[in-house]
């Protein structure tokens, strides 16, 4: 029925019908825009937090070619396992670092499970502009080393890193940690302070800045500088990557 | 509302979104228990390993992801369907994010003598909110 033939009161009819349609469709664009805006937003918000994690899951590559000028390892070296090993890992690390902490079991663990394929050297970097008590500790672990029990000290300067990594005078903790490894407390206590060990320390931290290193834990694998791994699977996983390549 | 105002709740949006990725990376690191590095140059480890990085079992930084959300929900809600309760709620936020923010700085500069970078962009930007919030409030006034 065309328009044209409608009374004037049916027109009136069908206009007002017509409006009510088209505001009925205003309000439910209305409403689709925002439910567009809350869905949106909230998918937005569901990938940020999916591409964080991804982020920090995200295994670390030695693909990279973050070549770093460091200094071979030498017989000056702290190291650990056989020199003629496929792969060289080098640690730069500070024992009152909180992250060098977290690290130290996955190292740990790394040796033994790949005893004869990594040759490990660690080098000691103590930030001392941040953590007071570094240096002092690092001249702990070196002391214990002169009597070959580095890695024996290095386990409870970071394990029991909050006991003494606040404390003004850490020493008679690194003392009691000697006696508990059965050390000639004598020789530690004299080494603890001696210019030979300090000197050692100070050179290993020179060493470091000069290469450019400037965060711990810093690892280095045959030559090139790695992501530190999210997780111990991932140090696995590198680690088992650079020995196929082989 | 005008068109002032909504670009002022516009950006606060976005600096909610903004803070809510810092404060959610920093939530999975904690989470995670992963450790940034010791760098040279900042001392973040020093902050996110602290006793003031959690409040019991929950970490400082999911409380902030919490409030940068509770922001951007208020934000839209004031943009998409404006109510004077929505706003209300905003300002207190905004005051609420602020003072904590202060409190962390004050527990960085002179507890732990040391800063995070990514606590100070979170405090930043809510030091930034609070200015919007202020700056919409006054809007408001003229307004009326």
């Amino acid at each position: 029925m065309s328009e044209e033939k409608l009374t004037k009161k049916e027109k009136k009819e069908l206009r007002k019908i017509e409006w009510q349609e088209k505001a009925k469709l205003e309000e439910r664009n209305v409403k689709l825009k925002k439910y567009s805006v809350w869905a949106g937003g909230a998918l937005l918000i569901g990938l940020v937090i999916l591409g964080l994690v991804w982020l920090v899951n995200s295994p670390s590559s030695v693909t990279s070619t973050e070549k770093v000028n460091v200094a071979p390892v030498t017989a000056r070296d702290i190291t650990n396992g056989d020199s003629k090993a496929k792969l060289t890992l080098i640690e730069y690390s500070d024992f009152q670092c909180p992250a060098c902490a977290t690290y130290h079991p996955m190292v740990k663990q790394l040796l033994s499970d790949f005893n004869g394929k990594v040759y490990f050297a660690y080098r000691m970097f103590p930030l001392t502009n941040l953590h007071p008590n570094s240096h002092i500790s690092a001249q702990a672990a070196y002391a214990a080393y002169k009597q070959n029990n580095l890695f024996e000290m290095s386990d409870l300067l970071f394990t029991n890193q909050k006991d003494w990594a606040e404390t003004s005078d850490p020493t008679g903790t690194f003392m009691d940690y000697a006696r508990k490894l059965k050390l000639d407390l004598k020789k530690f206590q004299t080494d603890l302070t001696s210019d030979e060990v300090k000197n050692y320390v100070n050179a290993s931290e020179q060493q470091a800045l000069s290469e450019g290193i400037n965060s711990t834990p810093t690892f280095i694998l045959n030559g090139v500088k790695i992501t530190n791994p999210g997780s111990y699977d991932d140090l696995k996983k590198l680690i088992n990557n650079e020995l196929n390549k082989k | 509302m005008n068109s002032t105002k909504n670009k002022l709740i516009l950006y606060s949006l976005i600096l909610g979104f903004l803070g809510f990725i810092v404060a959610t990376y920093l939530t999975i690191l904690h989470y995670k228990n992963i450790v940034p590095p010791c760098s040279v140059i900042a001392n973040c480890e020093k902050v996110l390993t602290s006793q003031y990085a959690t409040i019991g079992p929950i970490s400082v930084a999911l409380l902030g992801s919490v409030f940068y959300l509770l922001v951007m929900v208020i934000c839209t809600l004031l943009l998409t369907n404006y109510k004077k309760i929505y706003l209300n709620a905003f300002y207190l936020l905004s005051i609420t994010g602020f003072m904590v923010s202060v409190a962390l700085i004050v527990i960085q500069a002179f507890i732990l003598h040391a800063f995070c970078q990514y606590c100070l962009t979170s405090e930043a930007i809510s030091t930034g909110i609070l200015i919007l919030a202020y700056l919409n409030f006054r809007k408001e006034k003229q307004v009326r």
